[in-house]
């Protein structure tokens, strides 16, 4: 997948994907931090902070005059977690150089990502005092608003109650209170630690000159002290002592029920297509046991979805039900577990999901943000593969080793959203 | 047979196309790309609730959300086989989707195209619906209903349709309600199947790595010549008053703070389907002046912490029904609707600045551009066109003759208070 990777800097490596096949292309700055209560919501800041101005570009205003100019090149900000690691930094999408006659627009944007990084406006040796207090409400807001999406806010849920004990139950946005407690100083000594001391990594998907790109993302880290930490992996959990019971109570017209597994996977074995593939069999399509039991043969739901994590060996369940009808949703959810558990897989289910992953995986191909993630996240996990690569895996692998992944499966906690009125 | 070719040089795009002699419309994009792309659609949506053939002395009206229910009913085949079951096993990925005025029926796929080809459009034209499956499917579609009804973005834009219009089809609900689709029963959709699912009624369109000879060869294996398309669409919702029917409507949810949704009602649309595509991305252009954060509008909002991060606008310039909308979440909606009122005059009294101007253009420009790098993206955005009378590759030179003049006029045409009305969704208890 990556056609090129260069050290340019100590723990700061720059990743070329050649592809001539797009319009666009994709570039990306990506801050890899350990996630953690300390630092997860001065992390979720930092973005938000450096999108408001740069030495030269001070306001957002300006900011986007200058994305315009650049052909609508959209520089948005990135905040995710991949399990124990909070990625954070700047993507963009840009046009190709040939539909501008008298701009490098390659040249041009990734000056301007390379500022928002590393090169914020500054008011005597600090962020701007009114940038933080306003992205602090932001922030505020968007933990506020999580409640908005039931459906995902019942996954969090579910995560924060299952993973209490784990760094996966950790919010990456912190807590209103975490956030409200930030001041402008304490925000620029977490930019000043990110910038010295988390590793970063630069991907590029497109057509370019890849030395040319590299060097100038190279000179932007020559006036940079790096001291790059290394980020502990994990310790999964794999057992169950007791299955917890999590209700909340709220004003919804529909319940959500999710349920959450041990999986016993572990991110080092290199066996994610076995996770893949069972994922698909048991409910990520709709040809898959939960759709075709829950929803269309039950008539139960109108989605009822199975979902895994790549690093935290989380497989989760989701639907959206009548509250009455949990009971029933939740039997029907583990008896076609249990199927998968007693090795009933049929020939047709396993070669409609082979064939489903498959072309998922090649599909890729198409996409420079997909292949950006692909190669990105699995290097994460040490992984160095191609969807190519994987197809073939995908297509050796046979019912019992499908069996005997789910057989270490186990329910570790089941969270439910209902109505009030349904008490 | 030969077909017929258009192509845009500066995009490097083109398609063939040809009429069928089953009288299907198809069109052909090659692209070199892994990914193939195909969608059936027919010109049959929600606002079709009232109907007849030419024939027919009375019309036949049909409860709200039965074209989304027999979208999903279609799947189903006569031999208790589902459609998904076939693709799953030449590995497509399919799916479907109805909107206001249209429904697709599509799939992607990296290998077998022509055999995924042939199931879809074997499917689509083989319908069977018995009391049983649609009972089943009755519970199926109330909790997709439920679920929007839980989902603020969904509630904001069902409210606003209502709020902007008084009598125009755009206010009835794709998905219908739980007490409309009670009223379905297998003899309704077949006779809205047989009306609407004629074969000249609808377009397929392809793009990937495929052939038009191929695909006509497709077609003539599982197509047989449909009857003559001659049906009569109700058009008592024609005379739309200009003004809108309520200037502000509520709901309250369980969400944190209000979300505000201002929408613009437009009822002078052009009757050239060029002109509609030229104002659409002008209101584009005009949005991307007013609202972006390069906007005063934005920038003070934003500062002032009286709008979220986002203050997101979107217009639609069709020929049942043209509206702007600018949305974002606020602790005091109507603050930010009197100073966007203001603000709106203002920007008229003193002019459109002529480098924000040519800035935005430059933006709708490359954003434009950008969505051919999808096989997806161009065979849906091209049948939306279509279904439009339009065509997806004229835009780029369209959006090149929108000058700041024409921008103006529309400013002034459409930016009027008796035009606005504000939909808000309120965190339940206030």
């Amino acid at each position: 997948m990556i056609t090129k990777t260069k050290n340019i800097a100590k723990g700061v490596n720059i990743n070329f994907v050649k592809t001539e096949k797009f319009k666009t292309n994709y570039i990306s700055i990506n801050f890899i931090s350990p996630l953690s209560k300390d630092f997860a919501h001065l992390n979720s800041m930092l973005p938000l902070v450096l999108m408001r101005g740069t030495k030269n570009y001070p306001s957002q205003k300006e900011i986007n005059k200058r994305l315009q100019l650049l052909y609508s090149g959209d520089i948005v900000a990135r905040n995710s977690n991949f399990g124990e690691y909070h990625i954070f930094g700047f993507k963009a999408n840009i046009l190709n150089n040939r539909f501008s006659k008298n701009l490098d627009i390659t040249s041009e944007s990734i000056d301007l990502l390379c500022e928002l990084a590393f090169d914020p406006y500054l008011v005597n040796g600090c962020f701007d005092e009114a940038y933080t207090e306003g992205e602090k409400i932001n922030l505020v807001d968007t933990i506020e608003a999580e409640i908005n999406e039931k459906g995902k806010y019942a996954i969090k849920r579910l995560m924060t109650e299952m993973c209490k004990n784990e760094v996966f139950g950790i919010s990456r946005f912190g807590t209103v209170e975490e956030v409200k407690a930030i001041t402008n100083k304490t925000l620029y000594d977490a930019y000043k630690k990110a910038i010295k001391e988390y590793p970063i990594e630069i991907y590029f998907v497109g057509d370019g000159d890849f030395e040319s790109i590299a060097n100038k993302f190279q000179k932007v880290f020559e006036t940079i002290e790096r001291a790059p930490i290394s980020i502990p992996q994990a310790k999964l959990v794999d057992e169950v002592s007791q299955i917890k019971q999590i209700v909340d109570i709220e004003n919804v017209k529909q319940g959500k029920l999710v349920l959450g597994f041990r999986t016993g996977y572990k991110p080092k074995d290199n066996k994610y297509h076995l996770m893949q593939l069972f994922n698909e069999i048991f409910g990520a399509s709709p040809t898959a046991k939960l759709f075709l039991n829950v929803r269309e043969k039950m008539s139960l739901c109108y989605y009822c979805r199975s979902i895994i994590g790549q690093r935290t060996g989380v497989m989760l369940v989701s639907s959206g039900i009548e509250a009455c009808n949990k009971e029933i949703a939740e039997k029907a959810i583990l008896e076609q577990l249990e199927m998968i558990k007693n090795g009933e897989i049929s020939d047709e289910e396993m070669e409609s999901a082979k064939k489903s992953i498959k072309n998922g995986y090649m599909q890729i191909y198409d996409s420079a943000e997909a292949m950006e993630t692909w190669a990105f996240f699995r290097s994460l996990c040490g992984i160095f593969t191609t969807p190519i690569l994987e197809c073939e895996k995908i297509e050796k692998t046979t019912k019992n080793e499908i069996q005997a992944l789910a057989s270490r499966f186990k329910l570790d906690t089941v969270y439910f959203l209902r109505g009030k009125e349904n008490v | 047979m030969s077909y017929k070719i258009k192509e845009n040089k500066m995009l490097n795009e083109k398609h063939y196309s040809f009429k069928h002699k089953s009288g299907l419309e198809v069109y052909v994009f090659p692209k070199e790309m892994t990914t193939s792309y195909a969608i059936l659609a027919t010109r049959y949506g929600a606002v079709d609730n009232k109907f007849k053939l030419a024939s027919d002395k009375e019309f036949t009206c049909v409860p709200d959300g039965i074209a989304h229910f027999l979208e999903h009913k279609l799947f189903e085949c006569e031999n208790g086989v589902d459609a998904f079951e076939l693709f799953a096993k030449t590995g497509a990925s399919a799916n479907a989707y109805t909107s206001n005025t249209m429904t697709g029926y599509l799939f992607s796929c990296t290998e077998k195209f022509y055999e995924s080809l042939e199931i879809l459009l074997d499917f689509v034209t083989h319908p069977y619906f018995s009391e049983k499956t649609v009972q089943k499917e009755q519970g199926i579609i109330a909790q997709e209903i439920r679920m929007y009804e839980d989902n603020p973005g969904a509630r904001l834009h069902k409210e606003l349709m209502k709020a902007l219009y008084k009598k125009n089809k755009v206010r009835i609900d794709v998905a219908g309600t739980v007490e409309s689709i009670a009223e379905i029963n297998a003899e309704i959709l077949y006779k809205c199947y047989n009306t609407f699912y004629n074969l000249n009624n609808m377009t397929l369109a392809v793009c990937g790595n495929v052939e038009a000879e191929q695909v006509e060869m497709i077609c003539d294996k599982i197509l047989k010549k449909a009857p003559s398309f001659d049906i009569v669409r109700d058009k008592e919702d024609e005379d739309e008053p200009k003004e809108v029917n309520e200037k502000r409507v509520y709901c309250n949810l369980d969400v944190s703070k209000p979300i505000f949704a201002i929408g613009i009602k437009d009822t002078d649309i052009p009757s050239d389907p060029n002109e509609r595509i030229k104002k659409s991305y002008a209101m584009e252009i005009l949005d991307e002046i007013l609202f972006s954060q390069s906007s005063v509008f934005y920038n003070e909002l934003y500062e002032q912490n009286l709008i979220a991060q986002d203050l997101s606008s979107g217009t639609e310039v069709t020929k049942q029904f043209s509206f702007n909308v600018v949305s974002s979440e606020s602790s005091d909606p109507e603050l930010v609707y009197s100073k966007f009122v203001e603000y709106i005059e203002n920007v008229k009294k003193n002019g459109i600045d002529k480098e924000e101007f040519e800035l935005s253009k430059r933006t709708i420009y490359a954003s434009n551009i950008k969505s051919f790098d999808s096989t997806e993206d161009i065979a849906n955005n091209f049948i939306f066109n279509h279904f439009d009378d339009g065509d997806l590759l004229d835009a780029p030179e369209i959006i090149e003759t929108i000058n700041i003049e024409y921008v103006t006029k529309l400013l002034n045409d459409c930016f009027k208070e008796e035009y606005y009305a504000m939909s808000v969704v309120n965190p339940i208890g206030e």
